[in-house]
């Protein structure tokens, strides 16, 4: 894992932060792209690990922000096109 | 407007030059296009395995620069800005090929592929929309607030909806830091809109 590439930030850290593995499971939880087996362990490793938890709700509700905050830019007329 | 020589145009980051072409100063224009061309070139050779088509998407990567410079928001690298309207182009003429018609692509205004990335709104919204305009307001605070490293990717992801390919590409970055940086710019915003949202300490 490129660590050493992460900007330093004043987050909480968590194992996302070092495992590669779990990294993938996250982003691919996070874009729906997971079997049903593969979802229902990712979920149990969340529900006994409280950290990791608390990232994932919070970086999938940030991924629903920027997808409205996509919505709005794209439904705007481009005064250039 | 104060002159600028060209040797301090030279020490000027993109952003820097960007926002001095908008001020009219056309040089600046000529210096990103000196320092972009060639990796522009090398970048779209990915997409298109074809120099030819690469020397078109190139000049009009440029002249959409050039035609859109007041739509350009330091929201985002400059590097991104164009990087995105070029993958945009280079999308936009694959699908013309594939159609097998001999059109030129800047002369489909009705594709929504072909339009410049706008990152600013500057429009007026009717009343009903004020509530959601408030909230979309937060949000872009909040994503200027993102440190630079994880705003980039996050707008190529989740406002550009790019893959995660193509942002490696582009940030020139490992598939895992790019993957990481996307699930912590993410994380980092919706805490960002959480502290906005509490309510304030009353003192007595």
């Amino acid at each position: 894992m490129s660590q050493n590439l992460l900007p330093s930030i004043p987050m909480k850290s968590t194992a996302f932060d070092s495992d590669t593995v779990l990294t993938e499971f996250l982003t691919d939880y996070l874009d729906g792209n997971l079997s049903t087996a593969e979802r229902e362990s990712f979920e149990e490793y969340l529900s006994k690990n409280k950290d990791e938890r608390n990232f994932m709700r919070k970086a999938l509700k940030g991924k629903k922000a920027l997808t409205r905050l996509a919505k709005h830019i794209n439904n705007k007329p481009s005064v250039t096109a | 407007m104060q002159a600028v020589s060209r040797a301090e145009l030279q020490k000027m980051s993109d952003e820097d030059l960007m926002e001095k072409f908008q001020s009219g100063y056309e040089q600046a224009f000529n210096l990103l296009v000196d320092r972009y061309q060639d990796r522009l070139h090398n970048f779209l050779y990915r997409y298109t395995h074809n120099h030819q088509d690469c020397e078109d998407l190139v000049q009009e990567t440029f002249f959409r620069v050039f035609r859109s410079r007041d739509s350009y928001e330091r929201i985002a690298k400059f590097s991104t800005w164009m990087y995105t309207i070029a993958i945009n182009l280079a999308k936009s003429l694959y699908k013309k090929k594939k159609r097998m018609t001999k059109v030129t692509i800047h002369k489909d205004p009705d594709d929504s592929e072909d339009r410049p990335m706008k990152l600013e709104d500057t429009d007026i919204l009717p009343d009903d929309s004020l509530h959601e305009k408030m909230c979309i307001d937060e949000l872009e605070k909040a994503l200027m607030k993102l440190s630079e490293d994880f705003r980039e990717v996050v707008v190529l992801r989740d406002i550009q909806q790019l893959s995660y390919e193509e942002i490696a590409e582009i940030a020139d970055l490992p598939m895992g830091t790019v993957k990481s940086r996307i699930n912590r710019g993410r994380a980092q915003l919706q805490e960002l809109l959480e502290n906005y949202y509490q309510p304030e300490t009353i003192s007595a």
